[in-house]
């Protein structure tokens, strides 16, 4: 893992996200930052990051308009939902886009961790 | 309150006296609109409210800009509306979070409302569920 992207609305949780990510072993990676999806996705486009790491709501475009967005790209980078929207609904919709994981807030180093090695092994 | 001791790892103890009435406040909102209209405010000192964002941000309190203490307490407002929309009807939409000062906030009606009170390190902080489903909004 070389390149996470975190989109997030809130500045407080990407400092967080990309903490945690530290924390569970991934501290070798860069991190990018973009505060919504619209941001995002021209992050994607300019330079294919490794991992995506998103929030759902968010203003401008959602996380998961980002993912459609991408998926009418035809290029979609591996990608996981940090949300605090965790009801079933949302996570159907998330994977039936093309999501790997959706992970709801608060959330912990070893959710993280188990989601994106979760994700390496598949 | 998992919140407040998962991410912020800050003490949290139940109490009937939580809500800082009379003094400074903010209030970090979400409205939830669909199956079920409400909203979820948290509401705190604006002191807990940089303290908070200390613990979010992990650097010192002195260090945070206004904006940064109001995108901590939002994103707070944000999880604990996200957690409570999952227990309601499906379906409903959750709204991005605003944080005002409480002497801005348009008043509550008094039907309707369900108060959680805590204090974290003697400061009082309270979590108010607002029930529209049954008024103009």
């Amino acid at each position: 893992m070389k390149r996470i992207l975190i989109i997030d609305d809130s500045k407080a949780m990407r400092m967080i996200v990309a903490r945690t990510i530290r924390q569970a072993g991934f501290g070798d990676c860069t991190i990018v930052e973009a505060t919504n999806g619209a941001e995002g996705l021209a992050a994607v486009r300019a330079q294919t990051p490794d991992l995506v790491l998103c929030d759902w709501n968010m203003p401008e475009m959602s996380g998961y308009d980002l993912l459609e967005a991408l998926n009418a790209d035809g290029k979609v980078p591996p990608f996981g939902f940090i949300t605090s929207e965790g009801t079933l609904e949302i996570k159907v919709k998330a994977l039936e886009a093309g999501a790997s994981f959706l992970i709801v807030k608060p959330f912990t180093v070893n959710a993280l961790q188990d989601a994106v090695r979760g994700m390496r092994a598949a | 309150m998992s919140i407040w001791e998962t991410m912020l790892g800050l003490p949290l103890e139940g109490t009937s006296d939580g809500q800082p009435d009379g003094g400074p406040a903010l209030i970090g909102t979400v409205r939830i609109t669909g199956a079920w209209n409400g909203a979820l405010d948290v509401r705190c000192t604006p002191g807990l409210a940089r303290k908070a964002a200390a613990a979010m941000f992990a650097c010192e309190e002195d260090a945070l800009s206004e904006d940064e203490v109001r995108d901590s307490l939002g994103e707070i407002a944000n999880m604990a509306g996200g957690n409570l929309k999952a227990l309601l009807p499906q379906p409903c939409a959750l709204s991005i979070p605003v944080v005002i000062d409480a002497a801005d906030a348009d008043p509550r009606p008094a039907s309707g409302v369900c108060i959680v009170q805590f204090t974290c390190d003697a400061d009082p902080f309270s979590v108010q569920l607002v029930d529209y489903s049954n008024e103009e909004t």
